[in-house]
């Protein structure tokens, strides 16, 4: 027995894109704040390079494995968005619980490749270097408390074909950040 | 599974709606606090901001009376902190939050919503804003922030900093994402009220502008800094903020105020529509300054065009709102009169920086503050060209946004609160505004550009403090009337039922009762066609 008419309206959609369109400008912002810190670095670096790294190493195994767990999370993730348009609601929890499980992979390499460093904070890179790679490490954190709580929602059936953006928005996010960490790994871990 | 989006806030109330049994009633603060209603966040940011600018204002004609005085008056450290102070307070808790308040109220109702986009982080936007500049006037006030000696209170005062800008950049998220995504069926972006869309160019740029700003607070406290590092090391990295083109991004939305002003006082459309919004978005692109942060940037063709360039948009909005006062009917109003005299203030200050550009391109003088920084400079002890003429284009720019702000308020009071005062007050004192802004600003310039001798630059010190007490002053009286207007509703005759309003715009702001109901407007939109459909005849057809 059904007590919903065959003919019942579809319930009005949410203003059109104000998610995602409020999640690009608060990507835009976080890209920013995390290149101006890279920018600084940069500036330092060329003021410093003759005691630049003199007494501090970088290993670059942490950060390749870091590029490319994000990488593998960013296929997962628009996977995610991939299967919510199409209202292949299994496949998107799987994907979204993969990203998540690569994100968390992501933040636990980024504190293993601080204690790996030990750069002290009196050296002249050190805050530069805690400063831009945490900035980072936090916004990838952002990201993924973002696609948890959308993750939730979608659960609760809050999202579907109709409206995909709950998970397309923190996608961008993720993207955008994911960006702003291959920025980071060039300039910091691979030129050095 | 029954889930809604309907925010409370935007739901219809009904007047025999009773409490359920058990809950008790918010109090009227609990209210306050809790409320996601974008009219009072708006009001709430009005009103404090603009009594941040006043003390702040007042702080800078005192840095300026000092200079203008061989014998010390005031303690040396005291006046050091408020010289680096009150540049920070009057954009972060001054200029910027006071457009973000207005625009909080005013672009829902412009653009058709009956809310603003995410409203409860508006809300969170307005008390983490009041937080920081309460922080931050305690930090001033216990020997700390920027030239303070105490460690904690000067840490204090940078976090505060911090603290401001996070909230600012959420604020203008939310009036970005209004005009982006909440706007009435048919109005296309190149169809948006003038107000709404110098909004929309700010807060983008907002968005883009203040994470720098906030990265070189967040480098400096991760390096645990001293209360001199703060003042020598941090502030200077910071001063760039306060300088061109960086500097013209708080007051990009005086343009839209004025055009839309223009446009009701004539009861006629604003003609090039198109060029008009241009114009307005490549003010914003040519204020963006994140880039121009080191001198050497600042020593380059590209600084020296885009300071030349600034004033040719300014003088395209003023062409098109005075073509549409020729062309209209209506009488100079006291908010015509001010939203005017903004534009000319930014125009000076335009003008200012293009004639510094063409002086000193190539010298690295323009907006070279290393030798002697924004302290130096408004105390009276430049030694460079750019140090005067750069501050004094930055008392410029706030007073264009002051004076503006007072034009808006004297405009949409009748849309913003149903007591009167505001709105019959806020003309005049905007034209103090004027003056005051005048006298503080031209003075440094003169500074700037002439160098003259200590009796002279004393005397002009002077005129400027003169200026800066006359702007501080406006600035109150406007919190004063705002305040009182938002504390004691009008009279019943003075409350306007929908449809009953004297039409006084062809936007939509002027469609619904004032102050507005919860939800802004009582019936659905009609589809918009144009950007002024309250002009737009009964008919197709008959449009004005």
């Amino acid at each position: 027995m059904t007590l919903i008419p065959a003919t019942v309206p579809l319930p009005a959609l949410p203003r059109r894109r104000q998610l995602l369109l409020g999640t690009a400008l608060a990507a835009g912002a976080s890209a920013m704040f995390q290149l101006a810190l890279v920018g600084m670095y940069l500036n330092e670096r060329a003021a410093h390079k003759n005691v630049w790294l003199t007494e501090n190493t970088i290993p670059l195994t942490q950060p390749n494995m870091m590029l490319g767990t994000l990488v593998l999370a960013c296929v997962f993730v628009q996977w995610a968005v991939w299967a919510i348009a199409r209202n292949e609601r299994g496949q998107s929890f799987l994907a979204l619980g993969v990203t998540l499980l690569l994100g968390f992979g992501f933040l636990n390499q980024a504190t293993f490749l601080w204690t790996e460093v030990k750069m002290p904070l009196t050296s002249v890179e050190g805050p530069l270097f805690y400063a831009t790679t945490g900035a980072n490490f936090f916004a990838i954190a952002a990201s993924l408390v973002y696609l948890a709580l959308m993750s939730i929602r979608a659960i609760g059936g809050q999202f579907s074909s109709r409206r995909p953006d709950g998970i397309s928005a923190p996608a961008l996010f993720f993207y955008v950040n994911v960006a702003v960490y291959a920025v980071i790994w060039l300039a910091v871990h691979i030129m050095k | 599974m029954a889930m809604t989006e309907t925010r409370p806030e935007t739901l219809p109330v009904s007047a025999d709606a009773e409490a359920p049994t058990g809950l008790s009633t918010p109090s009227a603060l609990e209210r306050l606090l809790g409320t996601g209603d974008h009219k009072v966040v708006g009001r709430i940011f009005m009103c404090v901001s603009l009594l941040a600018m006043a003390v702040d204002l007042a702080l800078g004609a005192l840095v300026s009376l000092q200079a203008s005085q061989t014998d010390a008056l005031l303690d040396a450290n005291l006046i050091t902190r408020l010289t680096m102070a009150h540049p920070v307070g009057l954009v972060l808790c001054g200029a910027i939050p006071f457009f973000l308040g207005l625009a909080i109220y005013l672009v829902p109702l412009q653009v058709g919503s009956p809310t603003i986009a995410f409203p409860r982080a508006a809300a969170m936007s307005l008390w983490s804003w009041v937080l920081g500049t309460v922080l931050s006037a305690v930090a001033v006030a216990a020997n700390g922030s920027y030239g303070g000696e105490s460690l904690k209170m000067s840490r204090l005062g940078h976090v505060s900093v911090g603290l401001l800008l996070a909230s600012l950049i959420v604020g203008s998220i939310c009036v970005a994402t209004t005009v982006l995504s909440h706007r009435a069926a048919g109005m296309s972006l190149d169809r948006v009220p003038f107000f709404s869309f110098s909004m929309l160019v700010s807060s983008v740029i907002w968005v883009l502008s203040l994470p720098v700003l906030l990265a070189v607070v967040v480098l400096y406290q991760i390096q645990r800094p001293s209360a001199a590092t703060l003042a020598s090391v941090a502030f200077p990295a910071m001063e760039w903020f306060f300088h061109q083109p960086t500097v013209f991004m708080f007051a990009l939305p005086v343009l839209g105020i004025f055009l839309d002003i223009a446009s009701s006082a004539s009861s006629e459309r604003v003609s090039g529509y198109g060029i008009a919004q241009a114009a307005i978005g490549a003010a914003g692109l040519l204020s963006f300054g994140a880039w121009a942060q080191s001198a050497l940037a600042r020593d380059t063709a590209i600084f020296g065009i885009g300071a030349i360039a600034f004033a040719l948009p300014v003088v395209v909005v003023l062409g098109a709102g005075l073509d549409t006062l020729r062309r209209g009917s209506g009488k100079p109003t006291p908010a015509l009169v001010a939203a005017g005299s903004s534009i000319v203030l930014l125009l000076v200050a335009a003008v200012t920086g293009a004639v510094g550009a063409v002086l000193t391109l190539g010298d690295g003088n323009l907006s070279e503050f290393a030798t002697g920084g924004f302290a130096a400079a408004a105390l009276g002890e430049a030694t460079n060209l750019g140090a005067g003429i750069a501050v004094g284009q930055f008392y410029l720019v706030v007073a264009a946004g002051l004076v503006g702000g007072l034009a808006a308020i004297a405009h949409w009071s009748s849309r913003i609160w149903s007591n009167p005062v505001a709105g019959t007050t806020a003309g005049p004192i905007a034209l103090v505004g004027m003056l005051g802004g005048l006298l503080f600003g031209l003075p440094h310039v003169v500074l700037g550009f002439a160098l003259p001798n200590p009796d002279v630059a004393r005397t002009i010190a002077l005129v400027a403090a003169i200026g800066g007490f006359l702007a501080g002053t406006a600035a109150f009286a406007g919190h004063g009337a705002a305040t009182l207007s938002s504390l004691e509703p009008g009279s019943p005759e003075d409350v306007e039922t929908e449809g009953t309003a004297e039409l006084q715009g062809g936007t939509l702001e002027w469609l619904t009762a004032s102050p507005a109901p919860q939800g802004n407007f009582s019936e659905p939109l009609a589809v918009v066609s144009s950007p002024y459909p309250l002009f737009d005849g009964p008919e197709e057809g008959d449009s004005k």
